[in-house]
């Protein structure tokens, strides 16, 4: 067998699982004349072994490697199942009024100039009118659609993972109350492996401009933040993957009202609860 | 989908606009993200379909739950992951068995099982440890880059080498499984294997010569400043 022969064998084998190493195993025929090759050839070992490591290379890339068709399934999924997201929408031109008619009463009254100026005025009037009526109509009620999407969206999330969690017997509920005696009141749920985590409080007074309800843990006596509160309809919810595992210990949960501009958690605790 | 308007945004800003509703600012995220996620992905339940599935949950986890990103938090490389952990982990326990240990099965031959490879090791009188050691960075870097290499490659293979080298070295089929499914004849899948092999092999090849040509540049440019530092 010369090297041509021998690397060209080598070569096929690499192609199948396992086949390099079912050639040299081989206890006759090619096996044979194979090893009996290479026992006498640096040149094919080096090969050999240079044939090892690029398919040992090769096959963790291609491992690790996304299909390139699953960019385009993905995005597809993210447009079928994803959450509603268009922007507020705008008055389309055509819900724009359109002129109203005119009188069939008026042509007699005066000359056919001051008629059609007239009418021409009278219904550029009226349809500003009608149309900032409408117009006003429609961006408070696309508002109000808008803030019942992100309320029903908020909802869903917090069903979705309340239920994912709270299935596992291992999870921690923690429960909240008013840091100040007051009617607030709720919830935390964190999954048994200390990774996600469902915060859920009711009775919070949308936060004033430039504030914001931050939500936290205390681990071992250190307050760490966990972000900040989104509201669906009355309920203040914070829900995702911790930054961090919350390990075993005792916890104290709380959320506080902080100036939005800082990162700390410096402001007025109002809920609190502890493991 | 066209996302070089978002190229220069940075992750904070894309999971904005993604808030507001681009679906091309996700599009970048997953072409900046998809590589990281899919790997861990895959290491975890170490099956491709389910790490596809984990992606694409991710993904989508990313778009209903934009808003609650915080960016003082971490990263969003870090909370994508996150995600992917969680919904890997999941997948795994749902099929009733624990991730399995990779370093044990690197140390395998192709289509060892892990017990084999364990026993095999084991009788060598060499200790098996929990995890292997980390590569030092240097030998990180590189592998990272030849990973990478081999990835654009295969991005800008044939689709039926693509396929067929796929087959073979990520679900283990041998050619004539490979002709089996594919509907090929054998000669041809033998054929595209062997020339997609060879042009995997030039990329490493080539990769390889420019950081032998990187070291010895080095090697040389510390070798002159040594010499100045003499001559001081």
């Amino acid at each position: 067998m010369d090297h041509a022969e021998a690397r060209d064998q080598l070569e096929w084998a690499a192609l199948e699982p396992g086949g390099i190493d079912r050639l040299l195993g081989a206890e006759h025929g090619d096996g044979l004349a194979i090893r009996e090759h290479l026992a006498a050839c640096p040149e094919c070992r080096r090969e050999l072994e240079s044939l090892r490591a690029s398919v040992s290379t090769i096959r963790q890339a291609v491992q690790l490697t996304p299909d390139p068709g699953l960019r385009a399934r993905t995005l597809a999924q993210v447009s079928r199942l994803g959450r509603s997201r268009s922007a507020t929408a705008q008055p389309s031109p055509a819900a724009v009024p359109a002129p109203a008619p005119p009188s069939s009463r008026w042509p007699s009254l005066v000359g056919a100039a001051t008629f059609v100026a007239g009418v021409a005025a009278s219904a550029l009037l009226a349809g500003l009118i009608v149309w900032r009526a409408t117009d006003a109509r429609l961006t408070a009620a696309d508002a109000s659609l808008a803030e019942q999407r992100t309320t029903i969206a908020g909802l869903g999330i917090i069903s979705d993972w309340t239920l994912r969690l709270s299935g596992d017997p291992a999870a921690t509920h923690v429960r909240l109350t008013a840091a100040d005696g007051g009617a607030q009141a709720g919830s935390v749920l964190l999954s048994a492996t200390g990774t996600e985590l469902v915060m859920v409080a009711s009775g919070l007074s949308p936060p004033p401009g430039g504030r914001e309800f931050r939500c936290w843990v205390e681990v071992a006596g250190e307050q760490v933040t966990i972000g900040r509160m989104y509201r669906a309809g009355e309920l203040a919810y914070w829900v995702g993957e911790l930054s961090r595992p919350i390990l075993d210990g005792e916890l104290r949960f709380g959320v506080t009202l902080v100036d939005s501009a800082t990162d700390g958690l410096s402001g007025e605790v109002v809920l609190i609860g502890e493991t | 989908m066209d996302t070089e308007p978002f190229d220069g945004l940075d992750d904070a800003n894309l999971v904005r606009a993604v808030a507001d509703g681009s679906h091309e600012a996700l599009a970048a995220l997953y072409d900046r993200h998809v590589d990281g996620i899919f790997a861990a992905a895959r290491r975890i339940t170490w099956d491709r379909q389910a790490a596809e599935e984990v992606v694409q949950e991710t993904f989508l986890a990313l778009w209903n739950r934009a808003e609650l990103y915080d960016r003082n938090a971490g990263s969003l490389a870090a909370w994508l992951h996150a995600i992917a952990r969680n919904r890997s982990i999941d997948r795994v326990r749902a099929a009733g068995r624990r991730p399995r240990l990779v370093p044990l099965a690197q140390a395998a031959h192709e289509r060892e099982t892990d017990e084999g490879a364990f026993d095999r090791i084991a009788a060598t009188g060499t200790t098996v440890g929990g995890s292997a050691l980390p590569p030092d960075p240097e030998t990180a870097a590189i592998s990272a880059g030849t990973t990478q290499q081999i990835r654009d490659a295969l991005a800008e293979m044939p689709e039926e080498e693509r396929a067929v080298i796929v087959l073979a070295y990520d679900q283990d089929l041998s050619q004539s499984e490979i002709a089996s499914r594919l509907g090929w004849p054998i000669g041809t899948v033998k054929t595209r294997t062997r020339r997609a092999l060879r042009r995997l092999r030039g990329v490493l090849a080539a990769t390889f010569e420019d950081d032998e040509e990187g070291s010895r540049v080095q090697r040389t440019a510390s070798a002159a400043a040594g010499s100045n530092d003499g001559s001081r």
